[in-house]
């Protein structure tokens, strides 16, 4: 039952920090894991493993849309941009993430911590 | 530097979509340069690489699941539909050789004597139908080619017809007697509407099993 609820949670932040770096700017797998662990300073980091398939899960239900384009060096790669719908997405995964912090600030009070 | 697409894709499976393919090994190689440029060395960095991988197995179920429609979609489009083309073309064919009377060659392979009788083994061969099982087979291969189908594939779909026919011969036979005559009758049955057939649709086949699969960017 943790393990659900720690993958639910590892689930529902990665889906945020991508919608939300993707409605800054296209990006590629390679390049969205680097910003994510930069900005975070390691906090969230993504692998291959856990990347990719949350990413394929997200075109699929339409909020992703991915599209190959070459860079100067003449290598593939696929840039992901955030469709209206993932844009939609945005705003209440935003509220039930703030709902979730002060619910636990309230309980256990972490944001003292 | 490791081939990283040879790797993946001996790793994913033989199904595993050249698209995915691409992207992964694309980061694989970027993870891998990055840590060169670190000034790690080729060990160090190609098992960085690949620590971001895990478990192989998990990251193929994983990936199976998130793009399970499309998965579902791919086969039906590179299999199903183009076998059931060729299936319903050669059947729609052999009806049209009935009702414009194309008659077949007779073909006596083998007179002998069996249980004091006289037996004449003929071999029926619809040479149009065979020509029009090529047309199909090269229709079905081609279809299953421009969806993605891999080698085996393209090979079921262009041999539906036969695949169909020795289906149906193994249900009779199992469920029919085993006497002599039995055998000898799917034995030639199998010749005439398995083997021949086959080789018809296969040759039909053969320009589109070895060719690529269309650009990434198409699929896409």
């Amino acid at each position: 039952m943790t393990k659900r609820i720690r993958s639910q949670i590892a689930r529902g932040s990665g889906e945020l920090a991508i919608l939300s770096l993707l409605a800054e700017q296209p990006l590629y797998g390679f390049e969205i894991a680097k910003q994510i662990g930069e900005r975070t300073e390691g906090a969230l980091q993504f692998t291959l493993a856990s990347l990719y398939p949350l990413l394929y899960e997200m075109e699929k239900r339409g909020w992703l849309q991915g599209r190959w384009q070459a860079n100067e060096a003449g290598r593939d790669r696929r840039y992901y941009h955030l469709t209206s719908s993932g844009r939609k997405q945005l705003t209440p995964l935003r509220q039930e993430w703030r709902a979730f912090f002060r619910a636990l600030d309230s309980l256990a009070g972490v944001s003292n911590a | 530097m490791p081939d990283w697409k040879v790797l993946i894709r001996g790793r994913l499976g033989y199904h595993a979509d050249a698209a995915v393919v691409t992207e992964l090994a694309s980061h694989l190689e970027e993870v891998y340069e990055t840590a060169r440029a670190q000034g790690l060395s080729q060990a160090s960095s190609n098992e960085r690489a690949l620590q971001e991988v895990g478990d192989w197995r998990v990251l193929a179920a994983r990936i199976r699941r998130a793009k399970g429609d499309d998965l579902m979609k791919r086969r039906i489009c590179s299999f199903w539909l183009p076998a059931l083309f060729t299936l319903v073309g050669a059947s729609g064919s052999f009806v049209a050789c009935q009702v414009f009377r194309l008659r077949p060659h007779l073909y006596v392979l083998r007179d002998y004597g069996l249980h004091g009788a006289i037996w004449t083994v003929e071999l029926v061969l619809y040479w149009w139908w065979l020509a029009m099982l090529a047309v199909f087979g090269a229709i079905g291969a081609y279809l299953s080619m421009r969806s993605g189908g891999n080698l085996w594939d393209r090979l079921a779909a262009s041999l539906s017809p036969s695949l169909f026919v020795i289906t149906v011969m193994c249900v009779i036979f199992a469920i029919g007697g085993h006497d002599l005559l039995q055998h000898l009758g799917v034995g030639l049955g199998a010749v005439e509407w398995v083997v021949i057939p086959g080789g018809a649709s296969l040759l039909g086949a053969l320009p589109f099993l070895f060719q690529a699969k269309p650009a990434q960017a198409r699929v896409l």
